[in-house]
């Protein structure tokens, strides 16, 4: 009764993609570290190159730099947030909703403009 | 309902100038963009350029509306166009032409070197003109955060300065705290309702009232309209949320105080009239809120103008203790008194921009003397700093004084009018406890301004903070002061065929929702 709901079968394709994905990037990661090349430097066992020590006192001075860019990442990750939704209903919003999205990013393309011209992703 | 629909069609044209004025936008961020990076041009030619542009650009808005003015619906009732919408929206436009010379000349004082100021003003101005025509509680959300972000930059505009930075950050935090209650409320109406469309929701509220056995939804629905008013009064800075303002406006640098004073009040008040319009029927008892706040505010406003030292911050008290009595008529009169709504706002607008067009100019009196740019001489204009002003410049005395006779409320000007109608309303929808109150707290109000005005002509000796020297040269913001002096002399009498006959049209605007 369970297994041949509605419920179930729309489920159980989930549940299946599930296990696969935890099959796969358990046999990657294995894979991985079996049969990689290992010969591990003071450089490469530090902490992760984001410019600053992570365990340090809170009161340094440190480059707003990086916060400009990880914002500017934000910014063009909500187009994509912004794109998903759209192709799934694309059957059912007629060309006005193609028109919005053209506009869309014409405007988010003019803020990459001025970014561009501003200088924002110059690194000095 | 069927009209309405046709009716789709014509909804691109209706909206060509807010399509138009998008686009200018952008074009003239692309262009300033380039602009900014050419040795051809000096900063007070750049300066001067941008501001043109968007002088040229709205000027080009207003005549676009005039053209169109379409009574369309878009699609899905999410905006919506008519004559009073158009009104409201040229009337914005109107303000913000005069409010942009004092803006620019804050602007180019302080030697602000960002072209996106600009940019910004014109954005908020959009997210208004649009506010007046959305329909639906989600647009308006949208276009209050969008209103609201622009405000944010605009507060932290000066980078270097740490009471600009705390006014900023002061700004953000208030800002987005009060956005979350308005969006619970929201979802708490949809919950109970089940939709957020200001048409569907008068439908539901004006012509079938909840029988009894609703009582529950009821009290949600009550609950929910209870937060989002709450947050509009907050974003007017009305009685229990008035401490941010004064903080916020201080801390600002003035360009970005003369925009937070002028643009929001009037929209903020035609979404009040709104809301309160569709809720009316079961929500009466919530129109005690309006009394209450405004009164307080009034007296508070009052109250805090009197303790100020600085004039900015007189200015900020004053406009605050303004707001206040528009306020009180929404909680205590019928839809019919819209009128007198509209007009004292308008007029507290039109004293609004003089009163900061008259701060900017004394700022460019000391300024031209004392090298104000640099940042170990900058301080703040004093009340006391008024004290000579009689003897440097006859002409800059008078026009003070015939504005803060006419904000006070004093007979021959227009400002009394707007007090006297206000009043009037009140006493006939027989509210007489709160006029009488209302009068003694006028009183108050006639009090400061009388202060101020003593300072200026008849304490010519009394000691002054810093030497301090004028150079009283007459500049182009001082000819525009004298102009709107004479237009607000002029105002008088020509009120009172206005708010007899033309002032219907802002009943329009509201009365779509009984002609649906």
């Amino acid at each position: 009764m369970l297994f041949n709901s509605l419920f179930s079968q729309e489920w159980a394709k989930l549940g299946l993609l599930a296990v696969f994905c935890l099959f796969l990037s358990s046999l990657i990661l294995v894979l991985s570290f079996r049969f990689s090349s290992k010969n591990p430097d003071a450089q490469k066992l530090s902490s992760y190159e984001c410019g600053f020590e992570p365990y340090e006192d809170a009161r340094n001075v440190f480059d707003v730099h990086f916060y400009l860019v990880a914002i500017l990442f934000l910014v063009f990750d909500l187009e994509t947030v912004f794109f998903f939704p759209w192709c799934v209903s694309f059957a059912y919003i007629n060309e006005t909703g193609l028109f919005f999205m053209i506009d869309f990013i014409f405007e988010l393309l003019v803020g990459y403009v001025y970014a561009w011209e501003v200088g924002a992703l110059n690194w000095e | 309902m069927m009209t309405f629909f046709s009716n789709a069609l014509l909804f691109p044209y209706a909206f060509i100038p807010e399509i138009f004025f998008t686009t200018c936008i952008l074009a003239q961020l692309l262009f300033n963009t380039k602009l900014r990076g050419s040795e051809r041009f000096s900063y007070n030619s750049k300066n001067r350029i941008v501001f043109s542009q968007t002088f040229i650009i709205l000027i080009i808005l207003y005549f676009l509306y005039d053209a169109l003015e379409i009574n369309v619906f878009s699609p899905f009732l999410i905006f919506y166009n008519n004559g009073g919408t158009v009104l409201l929206k040229k009337i914005i436009i109107i303000f913000s032409l005069f409010a942009l010379i004092p803006i620019a000349n804050a602007f180019y004082l302080q030697s602000l070197n960002f072209f996106e100021f600009y940019t910004l003003f014109l954005f908020s101005v959009l997210a208004s003109l649009l506010l007046v025509s959305s329909t639906d509680f989600l647009t308006i959300y949208l276009l209050l955060e969008m209103q609201a972000l622009c405000f944010y930059v605009l507060a932290i505009f000066r980078k270097n300065n740490i009471f600009c930075v705390t006014a900023g950050v002061k700004y953000f935090i208030f800002g987005s705290i009060v956005s979350c209650i308005l969006l619970f409320g929201f979802s708490l109406l949809y919950g109970a309702v089940g939709t957020l469309n200001l048409y569907c929701l008068s439908i539901l509220f004006i012509s079938f009232p909840f029988p009894d056995a609703y009582s529950g939804i009821n009290f949600i629905s009550v609950f929910a309209v209870l937060l989002i008013l709450l947050v509009l009064l907050f974003k007017l800075g009305s009685f229990p949320f008035h401490f941010w303002v004064l903080e916020v406006y201080e801390g600002s640098p003035i360009s970005s105080t003369i925009i937070f004073s002028y643009l929001p009040k009037l929209v903020l008040f035609d979404l009040l009239l709104k809301i309160t319009h569709i809720f009316s029927g079961d929500f009466s008892k919530l129109k005690i809120i309006f009394t209450l706040s405004g009164l307080i505010t009034v007296v508070i406003g009052s109250f805090m103008a009197f303790n100020s030292l600085r004039i900015k911050q007189f200015l900020i008290c004053s406009s605050i203790s303004q707001v206040g009595f528009p306020i009180v008529i929404l909680g205590s009169t019928h839809l019919e008194t819209l009128s007198s709504i509209y007009f004292f706002i308008l007029f507290y607008l039109i004293s609004n921009i003089l009163g900061w067009t008259i701060y900017v100019t004394l700022y460019q009196f000391f300024s031209k003397n004392n090298s104000f740019n640099n940042e170990e001489t900058q301080r703040p204009l004093y009340l006391i700093d008024l004290s000579t002003i009689f003897v440097f410049d006859k002409k800059y005395a008078f026009v003070l004084a015939v504005l803060f006779f006419s904000m006070a409320g004093l007979p021959p000007f227009s400002g009394f009018l707007s007090k006297f109608i206000v009043l009037f309303d009140l006493l006939l929808s027989q509210n007489y406890y709160i006029s009488y109150f209302l009068l003694f707290s006028s009183l108050l109000s006639v009090g400061y301004y009388v202060r101020l005005i003593k300072l200026a002509f008849f304490e010519v000796n009394s000691p002054k903070i810093n030497n301090i020297s004028y150079s009283t040269e007459s500049t182009s913001t001082f000819y525009f002061l004298q102009g709107l002096i004479l237009v607000l002399g002029i105002f008088f009498l020509y009120s009172s065929f206005f708010f007899l006959d033309s002032w219907l049209l802002f009943s329009r605007n509201l009365y779509f929702l009984l002609y649906f």
